[in-house]
């Protein structure tokens, strides 16, 4: 079969021009609350009147309509010359495959997955965001790794891990295949912490060895599941307060660093 | 303006970066019936966008290439067309081909892992260049 050229790949780059800051939101496992902190980050960001874009590429497993209460029967992208994402609020956007698979069971290859990513990136005109906030798939496979190959210049991922010594390894690699590729994350968030001092000294040493900075520790909170799909109750939330007074204003501090 | 626009403009996007001052006669692509691309809108969208560019008086040949589909787990090839789905079915894959996963599975042994052989997407099958421009 003779080489067919897939014109996709020659546009991708421009649909991201009118965006200041791309945050992609990583982590070397399930599990461990990157699209409940891509939400609630994206709440925070818009709260401080920033336009913000929700982008959700856990395509097999999409969740941030399901956090965000986000209706599929009464909310879908518009077509304008390609897809615009539907606002959910003033000023904060949100893309995800579900507007096209509902909640049906989505299994996909590796190459399938990659159709995905460019189909989406080719066909959503986001216009001008000051942010995108991009819930990533778990592991460096072969969504993430599109998004280092495509984006590299242009993204500084947040990278999530929990609260576990478990933690410390696959971490460290991911910070490390990063800075191997000259992607500057903005810094880690550890997830779900319960006071222990001990371990909180372990993880502090582990990551200060490896450069790589803690933007802050997010309780466990277990009154979040009861906020899920209500953007009003997540705003009450104790984790939201916390990205509020700990994290938001780093972020905004270190994008343009 | 629907989305056939932003595919249009990916196929303008490849030329503008590789054919710069140079003259086209023809530009060959292939569409994928998988994706149901409204040929009408997406040549107009093209020769638009083409023309704003410096592009004229070229010939536009489209293929349309059939769907065929192969069962990963049972090795069945099948294929269907366009009629055979439903028209809320045929939208969504219309904007997002790999949605036929979370709709369609092997009618041999009900499997969702199967292969898009043929029939997705929009490609670039040739360009013909004349005298320069």
């Amino acid at each position: 079969m003779k080489d067919l050229i897939d014109p996709r790949d020659h546009i991708i780059k421009i649909r991201i021009s009118q965006i200041k800051n791309l945050i992609p939101v990583i982590s070397y496992k399930g599990g461990v609350g990157k699209s409940v902190i891509s939400s609630l980050l994206g709440l925070a960001l818009n709260e401080l009147e920033y336009k913000v874009g929700l982008l959700d590429l856990d395509f097999t497993n999409p969740s941030l309509h399901i956090i965000l209460g986000t209706d599929l029967d009464k909310t879908r992208p518009v077509e304008e010359k390609g897809v615009l994402p539907p606002e959910i609020i003033e000023r904060l956007k949100l893309m995800s495959i579900a507007f096209y698979t509902r909640d049906n069971p989505t299994p996909l290859r590796g190459s399938e997955l990659t159709e995905v990513f460019k189909e989406i990136f080719t066909i959503t005109i986001w216009r001008d965001l000051d942010y995108l906030i991009i819930d990533m798939p778990p592991t460096l496979t072969d969504v993430t790794l599109n998004m280092l190959n495509y984006f590299r210049k242009n993204i500084r991922p947040l990278i999530i891990s929990s609260a576990s010594l478990l933690s410390i390894k696959p971490t460290i690699n991911i910070h490390k295949i990063l800075r191997e590729i000259n992607v500057e994350p903005l810094g880690l968030i550890i997830n779900m912490w319960r006071d222990d001092e001990e371990l909180m000294r372990i993880l502090k040493r582990s990551f200060e060895e490896e450069g790589l900075e803690i933007l802050g520790f997010l309780s466990y909170d277990p009154y979040l599941e009861k906020a899920l799909g209500s953007i009003d109750r997540l705003r009450e939330t104790r984790v939201y307060k916390e990205i509020r007074s700990e994290i938001v204003n780093k972020v905004v501090n270190r994008v343009g660093r | 303006m629907v989305h056939e626009w932003s595919l249009a403009e990916a196929v303008a996007r490849y030329i503008s970066e590789n054919y710069r001052d140079k003259k086209i006669v023809e530009i060959h692509l292939g569409l994928g019936e998988l994706q149901n691309i409204d040929e009408e809108i997406f040549s107009f969208a093209l020769k638009e966008i083409l023309r704003s560019e410096g592009y004229d008086n070229f010939d536009l040949v489209i293929r349309r290439i059939p769907i065929s589909l192969r069962c990963r787990s049972c090795g069945f090839s099948w294929s269907i067309s366009k009629e055979d789905l439903s028209e809320e079915l045929a939208e969504i894959i219309h904007f997002l081909p790999e949605a036929i996963h979370s709709y369609m599975r092997c009618p041999k042994c009900g499997s969702r892992d199967f292969a898009i052989i043929s029939g997705r997407g929009v490609y670039i099958e040739k360009i013909v260049l004349g005298e320069s421009k």
